[in-house]
């Protein structure tokens, strides 16, 4: 257990800004981690995004499913759910964008996950993922830990970093 | 169809202030706070009155915190809602979204509730995690970010706000959970019978016990949380202070306006 799923957010057939800087994000936390990301296309007839994703030069998941043809929230964590089932990663990352969020919420209480969202930053230390975040109208700064065996749903802030 | 609608509101403290960090860095200073009604939550506590005003049912306003977050349940009792229920954990800051979500959902399993309400985030730690965690506890269909419900029958037709201006509708079967946008609808104020009424209203506690929690501390939660520190955030850019006589500023300014591109000659 020591990768990262990263999950893509699309729209008609384009990806939002926000996946290319979970990518970033997501390598440098399995880098720390030691061990590999991976980003999870969830779709119907998504397998050109995936090839575009591809090009990223890291693993790609394909989900793909009519009922998958436009988000839900539903839908997502029911996909979702077997891919973190089968690949045990060590932290899911998400976009905190309202897609983002209703879905990683929603799969951290489906599947009983620890979850920290709306970060600016991630960092290991230890068997600790320390999360930084703000609070009160970007008037506090927080970092907070988190500890667990289970795989960790982080939402990250679309450029944050 | 009547709906018994449960309504999760969060008392924060107002957003607009100064804020301290206390002296071991875990929290801030709270002795000289004002709290308030999370702003969000004041949609979604409108939206739930007004689907009961027109579909009959009840509203149950739920909140997590200390004996202050009463006057916020009299504030909702006033407003239209019709019990008011506050889960007695009384940690002033309550860090950690995913306790405070599975406590909430244990009180929800109590009550009758075809549908849950919460607001989109609260405006104190801004984590938009808790409508959705609870939809994933209670195992409810949910959407998030809701700017207009619309009830028919046992279905909701509801229109959820995405980033750049769209929309998305969506059809949903209740029971549901749905985590309402600010700006959904128009508050209302309470009139002051109500308010009178409100405050002689009973608020119904909830301990541990009633829960089937042995304390607050024993609730099962798959991770260990901490609070590492706080501190005033790290300056992002660059403050360049404009001296000199008034004139020489505003020659300075013009200036800076045209050659960011601003003005053009």
């Amino acid at each position: 257990m020591k990768g990262v799923l990263i999950i893509a957010e699309h729209l008609e057939g384009r990806l939002a800004p926000s996946t290319p800087e979970l990518i970033t994000t997501g390598r440098s936390l399995a880098a720390a981690l030691g061990g590999a990301a991976r980003i999870a296309v969830l779709g119907s007839g998504v397998r050109e995004l995936a090839d575009r994703l591809a090009g990223y030069t890291l693993d790609v998941l394909l989900a793909e499913h009519p009922a998958l043809a436009e988000y839900t929230g539903d839908g997502y964590v029911r996909a979702v759910r077997g891919i973190v089932e089968s690949n045990s990663p060590r932290a899911i990352l998400v976009a905190h964008t309202s897609q983002g969020y209703d879905f990683a919420s929603a799969l951290a209480g489906a599947m009983d996950l620890p979850l920290v969202t709306n970060c600016l930053g991630l960092d290991v230390d230890g068997d600790r993922l320390v999360a930084t975040r703000r609070l009160l109208n970007e008037k506090v700064q927080a970092k907070v830990e988190i500890h667990s065996e289970r795989p960790i749903v982080v939402t990250m802030r679309p450029g944050a970093e | 169809v009547a709906l018994n609608v449960v309504v999760c509101l969060k008392q924060i403290p107002n957003p607009d202030l100064q804020f301290q960090i206390s002296s071991d860095g875990k929290d801030i200073r709270r002795d000289a706070l004002n709290y308030k009604l999370n702003g969000a939550d004041e949609y979604a506590l409108e939206e739930a009155v007004r689907i009961k005003e027109k579909q009959g049912g009840r509203v149950v306003a739920v909140t997590l915190g200390p004996k202050r977050t009463e006057q916020m349940l009299r504030e909702a009792l006033a407003k239209g809602a019709d019990e008011a229920v506050r889960i007695a954990y009384d940690d002033p800051s309550a860090f950690d979204v995913g306790k405070n979500a599975r406590l909430l959902a244990a009180a929800i399993r109590t009550l009758p509730h075809d549908l849950v309400l919460t607001g989109v985030q609260s405006d104190d730690y801004v984590n938009s995690a808790t409508g959705g965690l609870l939809a994933g506890l209670l195992g409810l269909p949910h959407a998030s970010v809701v700017t207009r419900v619309v009830v028919r029958e046992r279905q909701l037709e509801v229109t959820c706000e995405l980033e750049g201006g769209l929309q998305r509708v969506y059809a949903l079967p209740l029971p549901a959970l749905l985590t309402i946008q600010f700006g959904a609808n128009t508050p209302r104020y309470a009139p002051l019978p109500a308010i009178m009424k409100a405050a002689r209203q009973p608020i119904k506690e909830l301990g541990p016990a009633a829960l089937g929690l042995v304390g607050w501390d024993s609730i099962a939660l798959p991770y260990s949380f901490g609070v590492r520190g706080l501190s005033p955030p790290a300056a992002k850019g660059h403050a360049e202070m404009v001296t000199g006589s008034v004139e020489e500023q505003a020659k300075r300014l013009a200036q800076m306006l045209r050659d960011k591109g601003f003005v053009r000659r």
